[in-house]
């Protein structure tokens, strides 16, 4: 009995042990069959995990064969855990995220030429399709179109008698910017300082913005070809140390993380904040009425979206991209049923009803028929969605669409092993416009070989 | 008297064995597992890795290239720097302050003893996360940070704490050292209780001086707890991550890049696993050889 006992209790072990190694999941075969899709993504907005959640039960009361699994991320962890999920090969069937040619080179990425019909392809607005899209081959579906800008404090702005209004309808020059500076920086009410201009000493946002306003693309162009390697780049720093010498930026810009950036914009410590999306106009309008209500302190703000200024002879270009749904199979591949309900899911979180992404986001609707489905309910003022409509004429798509996956992997890894850490020398005055542009031209040279 | 013999293993001793010893391997099967399956087998793993150039859908074999790469890269040396650096200048400090901390605890009345181990743990039980965001108001490097106000009252200029190569690495080493003591203090008045009060009744009738007390019986006495504080505080501080990563993310410019958040960049943000093993097997290497080092420095005098 002692014995049985023994044993029993080993094979309970083993068993308990063992099965922390078991690969879950289901397969289908037949369209009928049962399967389970399973879908990591994030708060896109304030509504989102709610009407995701409707959206889900819809599916599945019209496809009850299929199991549709969501699993809400954070902003912060999640890319980890998502990473960590790719790579030893079990990532979800769908994934929050931008085409990524490092998903690509893992072989897992989905190809979705298959499953798009005609009618899907001809319901995206032009160039957004493309967007969902590594070197022509489409891997995930855009939910929405992003672009980045400069966010204002109206109160501030028309203070300084600066005419934003010209500003969002016909752009500026490095130039005005600086003269706009001039008069934005001062002291706040308090006697604290106030810049001009606010940015954050670890994101690479506002070298990308502002070299992207000065002719390059981005680090590589879309062809492969390095582009900091010349007296444009040097230009690009030599502004941005200018408004640091000027005063028109924090001196302790190097230090300020993306939280503080946004609280002293906030605060009124600064005039006009470095990375700002079209959404800030319902999120401050929200934040305003908190103010009112009492829940939250502080001034309120009027937004004001702006163009990033460009360099006097190049021209205006706005920073976009597309988020969405990426597709994925796994290492121990479900099958093409599998990816046949995958994409059904995809196609569903991405219809004319998921419009409501882009309409909360106040950005340009990436589908005919979400914008058909919107058309009347637009969220964000009016001034904004105009200032928005006018920069996605200037749109610059990122250049990783159409690298290869091996050469946009190594211009991430440049942009965060040389520009990173020369961008904060930069900002704390521990290297020259000079010596920064001599490093990315012999780092540039050994990673890309030009 | 009675003694015990061991079963012997013959067939019908062997059933006996396991009837009567068999519930004791069941116990020690759980950990072993465990360890073959969360520890062993990954640590294999990883080794195999370091050779390889890692790919999800098939690995390609490369050799030593990943070490090549490793040693000609100036980001790990520099990395390597900080991480010795950092060692240097927060173990020898903490063992100390925490052995003062636990000398001046050991003085006082039992309730008094009893509130200041429960204040100085309570770092240890909160998480490095929560540290860390307090410590980053510390060290905000505006006028309105905590840090550079009492600087203010001083008359002393705003320091941008984190955002200088010169101060940024001393930031964390600061936070550091006013930090981990609970543990350690644990263990130093542990040890202080344990010294035989005879010792110390004989130094007095032999007129000896506080000091001497302290250098010939406190001291020595408490070696093999100094020992272990400082082999696990330098193997901690070689892994030190959470602060670097929260805080300054390796910069400015490479000021605070420790191996192990080298580690997690080359596999995290590069996806470079082979690259990332083999980085992890040189700090698994400098562990040891600093450890084994150690051991035979400080454990020849050492009685357990």
């Amino acid at each position: 009995m002692k014995r049985k006992g023994l044993l029993l209790s080993m094979a309970l072990l083993m068993g308990v042990t063992t099965a922390c190694g078991g690969g879950g999941g289901s397969t289908a075969s037949k369209p009928d069959d049962k399967d389970t899709v399973t879908v990591w993504t994030y708060p896109v907005y304030g509504e989102y995990e709610t009407e995701l959640k409707d959206r889900v039960a819809k599916f599945q009361s019209e496809h009850p064969n299929i199991t549709v699994q969501t699993e809400m991320l954070s902003w912060a962890e999640g890319p980890q855990k998502f990473d960590v999920a790719l790579n030893a090969g079990n990532p979800p069937d769908l994934y929050f995220h931008s085409v990524d040619g490092t998903y690509v080179n893992t072989k897992l990425a989905l190809d979705l030429t298959p499953y798009m019909t005609d009618e899907i392809k001809n319901d995206y607005l032009p160039g957004t399709l493309e967007l969902g899209q590594i070197q022509g081959v489409q891997y995930g579906l855009p939910l929405y179109q992003f672009q980045w800008g400069w966010g204002g404090n109206k109160r501030i702005l028309d203070a300084a008698g600066i005419d934003w209004k010209k500003i969002q309808s016909e752009g500026w020059t490095w130039s005005e910017f600086k003269q706009a500076a001039a008069k934005l920086t001062g002291k706040t009410a308090d006697g604290a300082p106030q810049y001009a201009l606010v940015t954050d000493g670890s994101s690479l946002d506002f070298i990308e913005m502002l070299s992207r306003n000065n002719g390059m693309p981005d680090v590589l162009d879309d062809s492969g070809k390095f582009q900091w390697n010349d007296a444009r780049i040097l230009d690009t720093m030599s502004f941005i140390k200018g408004l640091l010498d000027e005063g028109y930026m924090p001196k302790e810009t190097a230090a300020l993380d993306p939280t503080k950036r946004t609280d002293m914009f906030y605060a009124g410590q600064a005039a006009i904040i470095s990375k700002a999306i079209p959404y800030y106009d319902v999120m401050l309008a929200t934040r305003n009425k908190d103010i009112d209500a009492g829940t939250v302190k502080g001034e309120k703000i009027d937004f004001v979206y702006l163009p990033v200024p460009h360099n006097d002879n190049e021209p205006a270009k706005t920073t976009t991209g597309g988020e969405g749904y990426v597709a994925f199979k796994q290492k121990n591949d479900k099958g093409e049923q599998h990816a046949k309900n995958t994409f059904m899911v995809m196609e569903y979180l991405s219809n004319a009803e998921a419009g409501s992404a882009s309409n909360q986001l106040a950005l340009p609707f990436v589908r005919k028929s979400q914008a058909e489905a919107y058309a009347g309910k637009e969220l964000g003022s009016e001034t904004t969605l105009a200032a928005a409509k006018k920069m996605a004429a200037n749109a610059e798509l990122p250049v990783t669409l159409k690298l290869d996956a091996a050469l946009a992997a190594k211009q991430k890894q440049f942009k965060e092993q040389v520009v990173k850490p020369n961008m904060q020398a930069l900002y704390s005055g521990e290297k020259t416009p000079e010596q920064i542009a001599d490093d990315f031209k012999s780092k540039g040279s050994q990673s890309f070989g030009q | 008297m009675q003694t015990t013999a061991s079963p012997k293993r013959t067939s019908s001793g062997s059933g006996r064995f396991l009837r009567e010893y068999g519930w004791a391997y069941l116990f020690i099967l759980a950990p072993v597992l465990l360890f073959l399956v969360f520890t062993l087998y990954p640590v294999a793993s990883a080794f195999v890795m370091s050779f390889q150039q890692y790919q999800v859908m098939g690995s390609t074999w490369i050799g030593l290239d990943n070490y090549k790469h490793m040693i000609g890269d100036d980001v790990f040396w520099k990395s390597i720097r900080n991480t010795v650096i950092f060692t240097i200048a927060t173990v020898p400090v903490n063992i100390l302050i925490t052995f003062v901390l636990a000398y001046l605890i050991f003085q006082m009345k039992n309730k008094a003893q009893t509130f200041f181990k429960a204040t100085l743990y309570l770092p240890a039980v909160a998480s490095g996360v929560t540290i860390s965001v307090v410590w980053l108001a510390i060290f905000d490097p505006t006028d309105s940070g905590l840090l550079n106000r009492f600087l203010g009252l001083l008359g002393i200029d705003p320091v941008i704490w984190l955002g200088q190569s010169g101060t940024a690495l001393f930031s964390l080493i600061l936070m550091n050292w006013l930090g981990s003591h609970g543990a350690g203090i644990i263990l130093y008045l542990a040890s202080m209780g344990g010294v035989p009060k005879s010792l110390y009744e004989a130094a007095d009738i032999d007129h000896a001086s506080g000091w001497t007390k302290f250098a010939r019986i406190t001291w020595p006495l408490l070696k093999p707890t100094t020992l272990y504080l400082l082999v696990t505080g330098i193997i901690t501080s070689f892994q030190v991550f959470i602060s670097v990563y929260l805080m300054t993310q390796g910069g400015p410019n490479f000021a605070t890049t420790t191996i192990a958040y080298l580690i997690y960049q080359t596999a995290f943000q590069f996806y470079e696993f082979g690259l990332a093993s083999a980085q992890s097997f040189v700090l698994a290497l400098l562990i040891v050889i600093v450890s084994v080092l150690q051991f035979k420095a400080f454990s020849s005098d050492v009685e357990y």
